[in-house]
């Protein structure tokens, strides 16, 4: 194995894993004194299983300890060990939180490794900003994101047509044109002149200027996938698609001989790590900033395989030809299509009914259907014409009235798995919430002998008692004027133990921890920003907060996504632990693994990424129902 | 039949160093294993430990393969790295080093010729082929290697390994790869062709030349298991 690649031994454990490892060996006195009291109530039979939970947990803290000792030994044991309380391990946690949150990369890290990594040696441009590289290779293998259309005029004569998918092509000639004071015919042969100063003008630029068919669509795009910004509307996306494409990247087809290459896949460095729900991104001035612009939630869906568009792409990305070619080959048929697919169905051939079936069909059919006689290799390796046919028997191409305003790519986007998989949180919550608040829940219960209004009314009652966010620290607080005490406490904390255990400690950082505090809040409580009460301290306390959290409110297929799915989890998580006291006494690393269990269930079956120590919003999200079951003893 | 290479890329050819890959087989009352090891460079012992684990995978495959046949995955995943670990850690002991010292990656296959089952461990980002009627399949994945490879001494192995019962009917051959030979064997994500036509008519000896004809900087090994009937008639 090649020493330049590393590898995660117990001496060489990455960022990624170390928070989680971290997390893990934090065990308060009170999880062990519960191991102990399960050992001491243990039989005979069940001893040696008591014994190996125990030994676990030691283990995790790093304490050393004999075997086939008695239980007098054991508790001595854990008797003399220094061990924190939970109020400690809280302390502690948001500590490691902050010591670690920098580890995770931000969307524009993912950017520059998967660059660094695909870039070609030969390419002179290594040292340039991320930017400037990603543009470069635009304009190289993409040819600027244009490429040639034939046409045949009047008199049947074959003529091209220079078809241009994002401006900017005359801007950059024409700031070398300034810059090198000579004229410009061909971009590529003048790459080195190019500056990071060629973006400037973006600064100054109208909104509609950096449209795609604006004259810096193509800084636009570039500038925004360099830094992590998605935008709404299906634009990340599409771009995506062309940085696979002049990037040469791969798609795991499945057929036989082919293995996923992790270092080129598309779907496992685009759409698992790069255009995800990363909280990492509310720290980059632009989120702070514009926050309209920007997509807040990411779907997480990954490849849309019911999407035709999508389908084009990946059939030219796995193509052998070169990357000008793709690109004229995708846009061209993507282009086309829903005019074939009128044609055809108007010849009475063959073709699918609007509305059917979902993505879980098509990702079967293109994924894992070899048993039905159909692979997504075989739907690969067709010609151009079986290709298209393909797609007019089994796809949707073109627009259905009131569809207008829709993009290609936005075409087919409800996840129906994904949304049946939430509702089913939801219904499974309800009870929990009904049984916390002393009401009795009949089996089965679906609000039945109700009236949809009715229904939707008392499910929304309930719902809205889960708005309480973060429950590990009151992040709202920190923004109230009359708990500035608050939050200099945190601050005053997390200087004392960066002090003690010899960590640089920066006020801005924690600023930044305590922003990205507030974004994960966002997605698991209020939505409405509080701001400092009016009432005398026992209003506060009696009236009920009437905002909602937006996550519990998902009303369609369309906009169900990866972390509302956790959030709803989350609560449903902890209300059922409200009621059973047997959870109540996990270390972090079980709850982790227990919370994993329950809701990757639900993420597998929406295809979903499953939760992972790597996403700090997962993290940050255990973490608070570690707390909050905690917290539910004292 | 077995059929194994195992070679010094250029980068350890040109330190001075020696192959850091391990190949082992065994067979007994039907049963046969094949192992490789790919050790971590980085790693002082990393040749002894590939040594060391392929070995030990290789015998426990053996002596326990009734177990492991029957085991659910989980399991056959915590025994089998549980014994590897326990053997690098005695070396360790002996050799007063740290376990870490020994390192390395490790894929092991089992095939049983009378049920008719294939057990396939893979740890690391080592390859697992399956040739049968023509078509060569991928048996076990290597493992996502991006932000560093899981090892024999890595925590939590055993819940990074994948485990894969099969059945072994219409296998005709199966090939362990290393990263080093495999990434020789494939234009990123696809066999190529030339390589897809040598491993589907089992010429192993042109495979051999093939990657020794190859500029390859990494170590690169692999160990193929011939399970093809020889054709004939016993004579007394």
């Amino acid at each position: 194995m090649n020493e330049r690649k590393g590898t995660i031994t117990r001496r060489m454990e990455s960022a990624f894993y170390g928070l989680q490892q971290e997390f893990r060996a934090l065990c308060s006195a009170e999880d062990f004194e519960q191991k102990l009291a399960a050992l001491g109530s243990a039989s005979a039979s069940e001893r040696p299983s008591r014994l190996r939970n125990l030994f676990d947990l030691l283990e995790l803290c790093g304490i050393p300890y004999e075997m086939g000792k008695d239980n007098a030994y054991y508790e001595r044991l854990v008797h003399q060990a220094h061990l924190l309380s939970f109020s400690e391990v809280e302390d502690r946690m948001l500590y490691t939180l902050y010591a670690h949150f920098q580890d995770y990369p931000s969307p524009e890290e993912y950017m520059t490794r998967i660059v660094d990594r695909l870039a070609s040696t030969k390419d002179p441009w290594g040292s340039d900003t991320l930017r400037l590289r990603i543009l470069k290779q635009f304009i190289r293998y993409g040819d600027c994101l244009t490429y040639q259309r034939d046409w045949v005029d009047e008199t049947g004569a074959v003529k091209q047509k220079k078809v241009t998918l994002y401006g900017g092509e005359a801007y950059l000639k024409k700031y070398l044109r300034e810059k090198t004071k000579a004229a410009v015919k061909n971009l590529d042969q003048h790459l080195e002149e190019i500056g990071d100063d060629v973006f400037d003008v973006l600064k100054e630029a109208t909104k509609a200027q950096k449209k795609p068919s604006g004259p810096y669509g193509l800084l636009k795009i570039v500038d925004d996938l360099a830094s992590g910004q998605f935008r709404t509307g299906g634009g990340t996306k599409k771009s995506l698609y062309l940085f696979a494409i002049v990037y040469g990247m791969t798609y795991d087809s499945g057929r036989d001989g082919s293995v996923i290459d992790y270092s080129t896949d598309i779907e496992k460095n685009l759409f698992c790590d790069y255009y995800t729900n990363n909280l990492m991104r509310f720290l980059t001035q632009a989120y702070q900033q514009k926050s309209c612009e920007f997509e807040q939630d990411p779907s997480g869906q990954g490849i849309n395989y019911k999407n035709y568009a999508e389908m084009i792409y990946l059939y030219y990305l796995t193509q052998d030809l070169s990357p000008q070619e793709k690109i004229k080959g995708a846009s061209e048929m993507i282009a086309a299509m829903p005019d074939i697919q009128r044609q055809r169905r108007e010849q009475g051939e063959q073709s699918i009914e609007p509305g059917e079936p979902g993505t879980a069909f098509y990702r079967k059919k293109f994924k894992h259907s070899a048993q039905e006689g159909l692979f997504s290799e075989d739907i690969l390796s067709l010609p151009e014409e079986g290709f298209v046919r393909f797609l007019c028997e089994n796809y949707r191409c073109g627009l259905e009235d009131g569809e207008n305003a829709l993009g290609e790519l936005q075409l087919e986007s409800e996840q129906r798995s994904a949304f049946h998989a939430y509702e089913e949180i939801l219904t499974k919550l309800i009870p929990q919430l009904k049984k916390a608040a002393g009401q009795a829940v009949e089996p089965g219960y679906d609000f039945s002998s109700l009236s949809e209004e009715e229904k939707r009314a008392q499910r929304d009652s309930w719902l809205s008692k889960c708005n309480y966010g973060l429950w590990f620290t009151d992040v709202a607080a920190f923004r109230k004027e009359n708990y500035g005490q608050k939050r200099q406490e945190l601050y005053r904390k997390l200087q004392e133990m960066c002090q003690k255990e010899e960590r640089p400690y920066s006020g801005e950082l924690v600023d930044s921890f305590i922003t990205l505090l507030f974004a994960l809040n966002r997605f698991m409580g209020r939505a409405a920003e509080e701001k400092e009460s009016t009432q005398t301290k026992e209003q506060e306390w009696t009236e009920t907060s009437r905002a909602k959290t937006k996550a519990l409110y998902v009303s369609s297929a369309r906009d169900v996504t990866r972390t509302s799915m956790i959030v709803a989890y989350y609560y449903y998580y902890n209300a059922f632990h409200e009621q059973d006291g047997r959870e109540r006494w996990k270390s972090f690393d079980e709850v982790f693994r227990s919370f994993s269990e329950g809701v990757n269930r639900y993420l597998e079956r929406a295809y979903y990424q499953p939760l992972s120590g790597r996403n700090i919003l997962d993290v940050l999200i255990v973490f608070s129902a570690y707390a909050y079951i905690h917290d539910l003893m004292f | 039949m077995v059929i194994q290479l195992s070679r010094a890329g250029t980068h350890h050819q040109e330190q001075g160093e020696e192959n850091q890959d391990a190949v082992c087989s065994g067979s007994a009352k039907g049963i046969c294993v094949i192992s490789l090891a790919d050790g971590v460079s980085a790693c002082g012992e990393a040749r002894c430990g590939a040594e060391i684990a392929s070995r030990a995978i290789t015998d426990l495959l053996l002596k326990k393969s009734g177990y492991f046949l029957t085991f659910d995955q989980d399991k056959i995943a915590r025994f089998a790295l549980d014994h590897i670990l326990w053997e690098l850690s005695r070396r360790a002991k002996e050799e007063q080093k740290a376990v870490e010292d020994y390192s390395s990656t490790v894929t092991s296959v089992l095939v049983d010729r009378k049920s008719r089952k294939m057990l396939c461990f893979n740890l690391g980002d080592s390859m697992v082929l399956a040739v049968g009627n023509g078509v060569c399949r991928v048996a076990a994945m290597p493992s996502d290697s991006r932000e560093g490879c899981c090892v024999t001494t890595t925590k939590h192995a055993a819940s990074l390994a994948s485990v894969r019962l099969l059945d072994s009917g219409g296998v005709e051959s199966v090939i362990l790869c290393s990263d080093g030979a495999w990434r020789q064997m494939f234009d990123k994500n696809r066999l190529k062709p030339e390589v897809a036509s040598l491993l589907t008519h089992h010429e192993y000896q042109r495979l051999k030349e093939f990657l020794t004809g190859q500029d390859c900087f990494d170590d690169y090994s692999f160990i193929a298991l011939d399970l093809r009937q020889r054709k004939g008639r016993r004579t007394a």
